[in-house]
């Protein structure tokens, strides 16, 4: 069940809002248990055999979590971060290190015929950060029902934000709030949801069809590119990615809320950035946070000397790669990145002159838009040939891809031109969600909010839902980070 | 936040969602007749079901022909009708009517074959009562034969035509649009890839896929069908129209040997049409085999070029007149 399905939208949320705001007025404990159950529903409508592994993971860590808590072994942890992992590597890394140990010879059937449980590697990055927190000292769970809501939590369920046990339990702790504050959160976050649902309905989807198009044409064999019809494979899905994924947390937040609940951001404006190492600080914050603490910090950071913080960066973005899919390119386009970051840290320690915005800005955007072609090319050679082309000297011409329909060319700039000011120059959901929160949202001063709203809300909301429920029509597109 | 004002902004939102949904309708609906003046947009790319795109003809045929002073020639078919891939206007539906000088609806659909024009266009000019002075039926002969081939070989029974049935009349554009919210769904729709004027140019003679054409031998056990239904379809027809031609689909027969193809065998087909025509009273039948021999009016073997297809409005003209 897609968030931009009419099933969710229609069926699915308001069943669960409702069952959870009638059911905590008289238990908040049965309003967080018909969340997490109907969690599951949401899960299992995917493919109810993937509940076969969500559900003995969850006891399984519920159970890990407690003996942690009580033995202080460090062995319990250990075993508890394998078998997340081996359960990752099973479903998603198998046929990748098969065919690699292989050579790339043909898999056995089985291999081939595994199915990658949606969200996986949201669900055990979760999980291990459980097990660690636990063995640091946080408190484990209080009972299984508020770890089961931490892991089925529908809104960050497939696709994140990366939420850490200690925060929203935190939230869950305090209890219910009051009817006034339910309603602000309800308001605020259709809003945000409606926000993420609009860009990922009418400007991801939108971006997806070129950048689709142009993929396809740059990996048929035999094909010559121009540097326009490069750049337009490049600029196109970088916006597609930030917009779709983006959306996909404005939305998680924004349903977070519309239980009370505050899930972490995870965009800050991430084309914004200035340097390498301030994008990943604005782009995926959760995931570059879960890495920051639970790998790169305990391995030793920057505390052991430089070459080995070097090393720690490079198998830090390498797993970061590897994360995001099983392949080559995607280790690559970590491993890239991992370059980039430490030059960056090298750059900083050692006090080179540092450039001025108006030079490093284009020039962290011009490598990171280079290296998401890496990252989105089905192989090697297709990504080298449209990065070649992006720095061939044929920029000019009819670009070859989109030749066949002139009139689809123009549309094409014009949206990069169009989303990409956007995504530049408007403010993000973490602003807006800011602005949102004024209203007195999750604030202990004052529970209600001014007399005096403003029409305006309600007028956006209503014409950006219209357009983006109408829009999502008979071909939903699923978020680009389920594959991940 | 207060009750009143938390149910003020739910009211607020579903109220503007509502008005959007209208202006969004109504503008649709003032605006696709005036974007399609001179052909049926592409129906395929309606994002509902099949039942509901069969419909969209009905609609078409109703609206458009509602504004046209008579007498309107409405002209049926596959993509060479369609005038794919040129303009509107480069279309020998348009041609046809500079010529005439008079209005022309062309109906013209993508990837037909002949039951298509039963079902898409004589049945929806039925459902919507639609009567004109002339309509001329162009009979996709290389789809229609291969279809009827495949599910001989494939050992199923030859299929029955729609007989149209009693049926409720289509939606008008503001009804459709008013009952379908699809948002930028519209925009995808309405947007006409052949609208931009393309050069003229002549086909170079390449292989075809295997199969594309149909031999004498596999044509034999379908001809019977084809024909009857060709025949049944025309009958139906003139109850639309004061006025019925039927055309056999051009083809470039004459280059067909060069890529090893059985020119003979579509020459047939082709006959076949004008034979199963003649049989029907009512009809007026064109032969379009002379198109097929000159290689300046294709782009590919079944596809006009611009001059191809004033070609084609001439010879339609020159009978009809």
């Amino acid at each position: 069940m897609l968030f931009n399905s009419y099933s969710f939208l229609f069926l699915f949320l308001p069943v669960t809002l409702m069952a959870f705001h009638w059911l905590r007025r008289y238990s908040f404990r049965a309003g967080l248990a018909a969340v997490a159950l109907l969690s599951l529903v949401f899960y299992g409508s995917w493919d109810a055999r993937y509940l076969m592994l969500l559900v003995p993971s969850l006891v399984i860590n519920y159970w890990l979590g407690n003996t942690i808590q009580r033995t202080r072994s460090v062995g319990w942890l250990w075993f508890g971060i394998a078998a997340n992992l081996a359960v990752i590597a099973w479903f998603k890394y198998s046929l990748f290190f098969y065919r690699t140990a292989t050579g790339g010879a043909e898999a056995p059937e089985f291999l081939r015929d595994i199915a990658l449980p949606l969200g996986i590697s949201f669900i055990t990055f979760q999980k291990i950060a459980y097990l660690v927190d636990v063995w640091r000292g946080y408190p484990p769970a209080t009972g299984f029902l508020r770890f089961a809501f931490f892991v089925l939590f529908f809104p960050q369920l497939i696709a994140g934000p990366i939420v850490l046990f200690r925060n929203l339990d935190r939230q869950v702790g305090k209890g219910p709030r009051s009817e006034a504050r339910y309603r602000l959160a309800i308001y605020a976050g259709l809003m945000l949801f409606t926000v993420g649902l609009f860009k990922k309905v009418v400007f991801a989807d939108s971006l997806g069809y070129f950048a689709d198009e142009l993929f396809a044409f740059a990996a048929t064999p035999g094909v010559g590119l121009r540097a326009s019809d490069a750049w337009l494979s490049a600029l196109t899905y970088s916006l597609q990615l930030y917009f779709d994924f983006s959306a996909y947390s404005d939305m998680a937040i924004g349903l977070g809320w519309m239980f009370g609940f505050r899930l972490p951001t995870n965009f800050n404006s991430p084309y914004r950035a200035s340097t390498i190492i301030d994008f990943w600080r604005r782009w995926h914050m959760t995931l570059s946070a879960f890495f920051r603490e639970y790998v790169y910090i305990p391995l030793g950071g920057n505390r052991r000397g430089i070459a080995r913080q070097a090393l720690f960066v490079l198998a830090v973005f390498l797993l970061t790669g590897l994360w995001h899919g099983a392949g080559w390119t995607f280790v690559a386009w970590g491993g890239i990145h991992g370059l980039l970051v430490l030059t960056n840290h090298l750059w900083s320690k050692y006090g080179f002159l540092r450039p001025p915005t108006w030079v490093s800005w284009p020039l962290t955007l011009i490598a990171v838009i280079a290296l998401w072609v890496v990252f989105r090319a089905p192989s090697w050679a297709v990504a080298t040939k449209i990065l070649g082309a992006m720095i061939s000297a044929g920029a000019a011409g009819t670009p070859r891809a989109l030749a066949y329909d002139v009139l689809l060319y123009l549309p094409a700039w014009g949206g990069v031109a169009l989303l990409g000011a956007a995504a530049l120059l408007m403010p993000n959901s973490q602003q807006l969600a800011r602005r949102l929160r004024r209203g007195r949202l999750f604030s202990s001063r004052q529970a209600h909010a001014r007399e005096d709203r403003p029409w305006w809300p309600a007028l956006a909301t209503g014409i950006a839902l219209y357009i983006a429920i109408a829009s999502i029509g008979s071909t939903q597109t699923k978020f680009i980070y389920f594959n991940f | 936040m207060t009750r009143r004002h938390f149910l003020s902004f739910i009211l607020g939102v579903l109220v503007v969602a509502a008005t959007t949904h209208a202006v969004i309708a109504v503008s649709v609906a003032n605006a696709i007749d005036p974007l399609y003046s001179h052909r049926i947009f592409d129906v395929h790319k309606w994002p509902g079901d099949s039942g509901q795109r069969l419909r969209l003809s009905g609609t078409y045929l109703r609206e458009r022909i509602s504004r046209l002073t008579p007498p309107v020639t409405v002209f049926a078919g596959s993509s060479v009708t369609h005038g794919y891939p040129w303009t509107q206007r480069q279309a020998f539906a348009y041609q046809f009517g500079a010529l005439r000088g008079a209005p022309t609806v062309n109906a013209g659909i993508l990837a037909l074959d002949w039951s298509g024009v039963n079902d898409w266009i004589v049945c929806s000019a039925i459902r919507n009562a639609i009567h004109v002075e002339t309509l001329v039926l162009e009979v996709p002969v290389v789809n229609t034969v291969s279809h009827l081939v495949s599910l001989d070989r494939a050992g199923h029974p030859m299929p029955t035509l729609s007989d149209c049935g009693d049926s409720a009349p289509d939606p008008s554009y503001a009804a459709l649009a008013a009952s379908r919210p699809l948002g930028l769904g519209w925009a995808v729709f309405l947007w006409e890839e052949e609208a931009y004027s393309k050069v003229d140019s002549v086909m170079r003679i390449a292989p075809v896929p295997a199969g594309y054409f149909t031999s004498e031998r596999d044509f034999a056990p379908v001809a019977k069908t084809f024909e009857t239904q060709i025949a049944e379809v025309v009958r139906r027809a003139a109850g639309v129209a004061t006025r019925v031609y039927v055309f056999p689909s051009p083809v470039f027969a004459a280059g067909l040997a060069q890529i090893g193809e059985d020119a003979n065998a579509v020459r047939q087909q082709m006959r076949s049409v004008v034979t199963a025509c003649r049989g029907v009273a009512a009809a007026g039948c064109v032969d379009t085999s002379a198109l097929g021999e000159r290689q300046d009016y294709f782009i590919n073997f079944t596809h006009l070029n611009q001059a191809g297809h004033r070609a084609l409005a001439a010879m339609l003209h020159e009978h009809i007149r």
